[in-house]
């Protein structure tokens, strides 16, 4: 009777509900907790955890029946990444006018800011796998997944770096949505519209660039531009990064 | 910022491509773009470049280079933009495989988690500003 949960059809109806459920929530009560996607992950993992208990199963085969329908709703995140291109193609003037500026501070800001979460997670005492996942959650999650996988080492100890790597860059995403106005009154950001877009779509990714729409034009464009074009600047540093630090 | 910094190019509308066209644009450059990313590996394991990064730079380049054109592409490109806090769920819900790790570390990591969003988004911010009062000057000199 519950063979169909090793059928595609129950990972792909867990992860559109779970979703459904966090919109309504959001639609309901619009503070940032309620955030669909921070909602639908931690609602599919307790659900996941009820029936392990439920069904006297370890955590990890009841996720491994899960994983058979995720993955291919996971599987449309590699076409999702890639239609950014079309965003990107349609503020070509941007990008042409402003490419070194915009290529320099993302390289030189994700440079220093690698070398800071290095130390902190230094601090706070992480384990290797887990210091590792902190490093490439600049980029958005398809491309962050497969390089901490790589780093790790690939394998399981990957698969567990690139799941804590996709939990931060949903953290990443809350703690704009939730801080980012008050953030850029802190830190008087707004007095540089281009810095502040590129800022937010760095440490916000999908939603640091929602957010930076309705900031302003000139902060929205620049944020999903950063989105694009801070992936490859990942791509190309991380790796060396974590080379020089030992960690790979 | 001067006027004109935002004009969006003339918007043509053009009827969009039939879905299957644009399928199947998609899924050949992700088929290169794998190709790519594979071979990329084989010749350098360490330096990992990922396949949708690939393809993202391929579309780029083949709008650009007027081998595919936007009505080809644009539809199915809003939609799954659109959809992309759902398709992100699975690997949040990968969590669950590393609830171990999870139970010693969580807090710490989500600590170190939210202190990294902000050091990112400042980092980026003053570096920009920084480059930008660069060139300014530079362009005075000049």
């Amino acid at each position: 009777m519950l063979s169909f949960l090793s059928t595609p059809f129950w990972g792909i109806f867990l992860t559109i509900f779970v979703y459904w459920i966090g919109q309504q929530l959001f639609k309901k009560f619009p503070i940032f907790i309620f955030q669909p996607l921070l909602i639908g992950m931690v609602l599919g993992i307790l659900v996941l955890i009820g029936l392990s208990s439920l069904l006297h199963q370890p955590i990890v085969s009841v996720y491994k029946q899960y994983k058979i329908g995720g993955d291919l709703i996971f599987w449309f995140l590699s076409p999702a990444t890639m239609a950014f291109a079309v965003p990107l193609y349609k503020r070509r003037d941007l990008v042409k006018r402003y490419w070194l500026r915009i290529f320099t501070s993302l390289f030189v800001g994700l440079s220093v800011a690698l070398f800071i979460i290095f130390t902190i997670s230094h601090l706070f005492g992480l384990s290797k796998i887990a210091t590792i996942a902190m490093l490439p959650q600049a980029a958005t999650t398809a491309i962050a997944l497969p390089i901490s996988s790589v780093i790790a080492g690939g394998g399981q100890l990957g698969a567990t770096a690139s799941s804590i790597t996709a939990m931060a860059v949903i953290i990443n995403a809350v703690v704009i949505y939730a801080l980012g106005n008050q953030l850029v009154k802190w830190f008087r950001l707004d007095k540089d519209p281009m810095g502040l877009g590129l800022a937010f779509g760095t440490a916000g990714h999908a939603i640091g660039s929602a957010k930076a729409i309705k900031i302003g034009e000139v902060e929205g464009a620049m944020a999903s531009i950063s989105m694009v074009v801070i992936g490859l600047i990942v791509d190309l540093i991380v790796p060396t990064f974590a080379k020089l630090m030992g960690l790979m | 910022m001067k006027k004109g910094f935002l004009a969006m190019e003339n918007n043509h509308e053009k009827k969009a491509a039939p879905i299957l066209t644009q399928f199947l644009i998609f899924s050949t450059i992700l088929l290169v773009a794998n190709i790519l990313s594979t071979g990329i590996s084989l010749i350098w394991s360490e330096f990992p470049v990922p396949t949708p990064l690939i393809g993202l730079i391929l579309l780029f380049m083949a709008l650009v280079s007027g081998l595919v054109k936007l009505e080809q592409v644009e539809s199915l490109s809003t939609n799954l933009i659109g959809l992309i806090g759902l398709l992100f769920v699975p690997s949040g819900i990968s969590l669950a495989s590393s609830l171990d790790l999870f139970k010693q570390e969580g807090i710490k990591i989500i600590v170190v988690v939210i202190i990294s969003t902000v050091v990112l988004l400042l980092s980026i911010a003053y570096t920009s500003q920084l480059v930008a009062k660069i060139s300014d000057k530079l362009h005075h000199k000049s």
